[in-house]
């Protein structure tokens, strides 16, 4: 090609997602071996601690050979780390069951929620990121700024619980808990997921479209936006055509820098409103201190993050031709 | 007029001593708890049950605790965790974050690569393993949420200390022979304070929600005093009944963490603001020639501006751009505008089709084909836009969206005036690009702007221009971004395009050394009004004002002899925060006296040549710098 040089792939894009899958990874690693680490260094019989200070001295004897908590934290913690590499994530003492098979039937429910959070979100923070930013420092965009402003200082656990106050106990409107699967009940799952949904759904849209309109109002005084108005396009047009598929890949950014937010507090929702997914099983693991269980599960979420911030970090690419190869 | 106005810093000031004032509340009411509410734990059990009122006004709960005094005493421990947390992580992350920013290099990279992989560890399943495995003890819950902020307070810090550590004065005082210590000490704390310290507002506010997200979850503290996460979960369960008790102590994690948003965000504009510069204020707006008749246009203009102002509305106080400008195009002709960076010949350009930015006021005439655009609402001013008077951008590189294919961009605009079809539009759009000279157009046509050189793609915004046939061509400074070789094929181009169609041209520029060979008429613009104008034979041979004499002076000759030094201008540009009474250029001007700085110069002389100075003439003296 003549223009050889501008056709080369911007440096950085690929090597970025590696060095974010590197990390990622590096974090999982520290979270997981401290786990065991933290349970060999803590004073206290680990064992006691699961079964409680009444537990006989056989049953106690038998769940420290059960979890090779004779054996120092390393050698476990390899051990672990080789029966997930082949699979198996272990047996939950908990939950009946290995800990993949919990997984295999909670997670669809935290998939479920976490897509209709997700677009949710974006229906909001879409159109009125746009609008604020296109009409920046104007009336309505303060208007909608100091809403999104408000809306990312609500815990999680007051907007759930206003929501099912007003919409579930004064009107009976919509459910307060439960799960339904979409492809079985699609209305009923649609109303069970309102709720919850709008209560990760707010403050996330909040988070999301402070940052698209600050993309708008720089990408609105970018000259092709000038020169699209000065070239008589109309608001509407301009706004559809150029500005948003222009910012919508700082929007896929933001949808993969939020998700660790999501992650978080999608376990608080989940215990809400009971609707027995992944993030509710991680906190009954909490409580029930069970160890493995609890690794499964985060070992779960990262891989998610990782899937999902990888298959995002693949649309941008074609969606951006800057970073495509022509 | 005033909803385009930025926030008044009065308004900013209202919300901020607010929610200070609802965070001092909070703090004195968790010092002086015990002697608030002396007794949290009394049982008021003939008023059970009760629902906020005067006598309780947050209510009591079941068995006749008034929540009022458990809210009280329940802040002492939120805050005291919030303060712990909020310290262990501007110690832990600001620390790495000023080493980061300072030493740079290895160590910088590898602090950033631990930060990167921090944040994206979803922080609360961090916090829960923490409380699993660790225990539930206030120091640990403390410690662990210092933890969960510390890589923003880092990112904070490093980009904080960055900025200083690149400033002059510690360059200076590094060349001078100060200690790393020193400089970090007395230099750079100094400097990231203010920065830090407005984080560490938002950081609060964070450590505060995962500690009530945990404690409503049933991890949190394990401890018998009660806190308001604890309130909110024991009070869920009364929720339909009873529904104050969770409610209240949940609406005051919202307004407490809401006021340490506020006070953060506050802070971190200030900060803006202090470094854009003190606020100044305008002494009054522009004086503007008042509503005479509207002048019909004489049959030679294409375009006349009549007292045309552009006021920017900033946090600094208005600026004013333009200051009144009369303008005639004349029809086939060349119009140069000239003027230094900030004279406002931008904002004057974009007035013409009132593309200016939100905080921009524009007011005055623009007669065009017998009507006043500057009357005319959007949609029938989009009639105009590109159809009947086209622009050309400065800068090729960001005048073109870069996700649109070119041809698409230029095909759009036939679609959108002319109702083209799109097959027409596109083969159309093909025959434009050639006759702007882009060779091989039918490919180009596909290919997207960043595959284009920076001369092409000017060719391809002039194409745009002329998609639909305009009478008028606006070109804001069309060559000031392209290599000196390509200026001179994209004024070629102009030219001869000006020629073919009889377009009149109103040629922005700095340059003067383009003005000469490709301009019928140039008009001077200074602090935002025109200091002379006049045929471009006559201004060039004969310059009136010393500002136009003192450019001239200033452009490189190649004719001149080589022992005649280019001259620069003495003196600032005007401040345009100020309108000051007299001329303009009075403070830079040798022959500037007493009237010049009282009384403002009208444009006056003969038709072709005019110019606003109360002592034109030739002779110059030279400047004393």
């Amino acid at each position: 090609m003549a223009l050889g040089s501008s056709c080369v792939r911007l440096p950085g894009v690929g090597g970025w997602l590696l060095r974010r899958m590197a990390s990622l990874l590096a974090a999982l690693v520290l979270v997981t071996a401290g786990s065991y680490a933290l349970i060999d260094l803590l004073p206290g019989d680990p064992a006691l601690a699961i079964l409680g200070l009444g537990a006989t001295e056989q049953r106690a004897a038998a769940l420290r050979t059960q979890l090779e908590l004779d054996r120092p934290w390393p050698v476990r913690y390899v051990h672990w780390v080789a029966d997930v590499a082949h699979g198996d994530l272990g047996t939950s003492r908990r939950f009946n069951g290995t800990v993949a098979e919990v997984l295999r039937s909670r997670l669809p429910r935290t998939l479920q929620l976490l897509v209709f959070t997700e677009l949710l979100s974006l229906m909001l923070a879409v159109p009125l990121g746009l609008w604020a930013g296109w009409r920046a420092n104007t009336r309505v965009d303060r208007a909608i700024s100091s809403v999104a402003f408000a809306a990312m200082a609500l815990p999680p656990f007051l907007l759930g619980l206003l929501l099912v106050f007003a919409f579930s106990l004064r009107f009976h409107w919509l459910p307060s808990s439960g799960y339904r699967p979409l492809l079985g009940d699609p209305l009923g799952a649609l109303r069970s997921m309102v709720l919850p949904g709008f209560t990760l759904a707010l403050p996330l849209a909040a988070i999301q479209l402070r940052a698209l309109r600050a993309d708008v109002v720089e990408t609105v005084q970018h000259d092709n936006v000038l020169l699209a108005r000065a070239n008589g396009l109309s608001p509407w047009r301009i706004l559809t055509r150029h500005v948003l598929r222009q910012s919508s890949l700082t929007m896929l950014t933001v949808v993969v820098v939020t998700l660790p937010w999501i992650l978080s507090f999608i376990v608080v929702v989940e215990k809400l409103f009971n609707t027995f997914g992944a993030g509710e099983l991680l906190s009954e693991a909490v409580t029930a201190r069970d160890f493995l269980m609890i690794q499964g599960t985060v070992v779960a979420f990262a891989v998610l993050y990782l899937a999902v911030s990888f298959a995002i970090e693949v649309l941008q690419t074609t969606l951006d031709p800057r970073q495509r190869r022509s | 007029m005033s909803d385009e106005v930025v926030a008044s810093p009065a308004r900013r000031g209202a919300l901020f001593w607010l929610s200070a004032a609802w965070l001092a509340v909070v703090g004195f009411a968790a010092i002086a708890a015990d002697l608030v509410a002396p007794h949290p734990d009394e049982l008021h059990t003939s008023d059970a049950g009760r629902a906020p009122s005067w006598r309780y006004p947050f209510g009591t709960s079941k068995i006749g605790h008034d929540m009022l005094a458990r809210c009280i005493h329940g802040s002492r421990l939120v805050l005291v965790v919030m303060l712990v947390a909020t310290a262990v992580g501007l110690v832990v992350g600001g620390g790495l974050g000023v080493v980061a920013g300072y030493a740079r290099g290895w160590v910088e990279r590898s602090v950033l690569v631990v930060v990167d992989a921090w944040i994206a560890v979803p922080s609360f399943m961090a916090l829960l393993a923490v409380v699993t495995y660790v225990g539930r003890d206030v120091w640990v819950i403390a410690l662990a949420l210092g933890l969960v902020t510390a890589p923003m307070f880092a990112r904070v810090a490093r980009t904080a200390t960055r900025a200083v550590a690149d400033s002059d004065y510690v360059m200076a005082a590094r060349m001078l022979g100060a200690t790393h210590r020193r400089v970090v000490r007395r230099e750079v704390l100094p400097n990231i304070v203010l920065p830090v310290g407005a984080y560490a507002f938002v950081a609060m506010g964070m450590a505060m929600l995962m500690e009530g997200t945990l404690t409503f979850l049933g991890f949190g503290l394990n401890l018998r005093q009660v806190t308001w996460g604890a309130l909110v979960q024991e009070g869920q369960r009364d929720l339909r009944t009873h529904p104050w008790l969770a409610l209240i102590p949940a609406a005051l994690f919202f307004c407490t963490i809401l006021a340490l948003n506020v006070v953060g965000d506050r802070l971190a504009t200030h900060l803006e603001r202090v470094r854009v510069g003190a606020s100044r204020r305008a002494a009054a707006p522009a004086a503007m020639r008042g509503d005479a008749a509207p002048l019909p246009l004489s049959p030679d203009a294409a375009l006349r501006l009549e007292g045309v102002a552009v006021a920017l509305d900033t946090d600094a106080g208005p600026v004013h751009a333009v200051r009144g400008v009369d303008l005639v195009l004349r029809a086939g002709a060349t119009t140069a505008l000239v003027g230094e960076s900030g004279s406002g010949k931008t904002m004057l350009a974009r007035s013409i089709l009132r593309v200016l930015p939100p905080v921009a006021r524009a007011s005055g005439r623009v007669w065009f084909d017998g009507r006043d655009l500057a009357a005319l609402d959007e949609p029938a001013l989009r009639q105009v836009r590109g159809r009947r008077v086209s622009m050309v951008f400065q800068d090729p590189m960001t005048a073109l969206d870069p996700v649109v294919r070119v041809g698409d961009q230029v095909a759009e605009l036939l679609r959108v005036h002319l109702g083209s079809s799109r097959r027409e539009a596109r083969r159309r759009a093909v025959e434009l690009l050639t006759e702007v000279g882009v060779g091989d157009a039918p490919r180009r046509a596909r290919q997207y702007p960043h595959q284009l050189s920076g001369g092409l793609r000017q060719r391809v915004a002039i194409a745009m221009a002329l998609a639909c046939e305009p009478s008028v061509l606006v070109a804001d400074e069309p060559t000031s971004a392209l290599d000196v070789t390509v200026q001179a094929q994209i004024l070629d181009l102009l030219a001869r395009l000006q020629r073919e169609r009889g377009l009149t041209v109103l040629l922005v520029t700095h340059d003067l050394g383009i003005v000469a060979g490709s301009s019928d008429e140039v008009a001077v613009l200074y602090a935002g009004r025109i200091v002379e104008r006049g045929t471009t034979r006559s201004v060039f041979e004969a310059p009136a004002m010393p500002y136009t004499q003192a450019l001239l002076a200033a452009v490189p000759r190649l004719d001149a002899p080589s022992h005649v030094r280019v001259r620069g201008i003495a003196g600032q540009p005007p401040d345009p925060h100020v309108v000051p009474p007299g001329c303009a250029y009075a403070p830079r001007c040798a022959r500037a006296d007493d009237r010049c700085r009282a009384e403002r110069p009208a444009l006056s002389g003969p038709n072709d040549h005019e110019a606003a100075c109360f002592h034109p003439g030739a002779d110059v003296p030279a400047p004393t710098a």
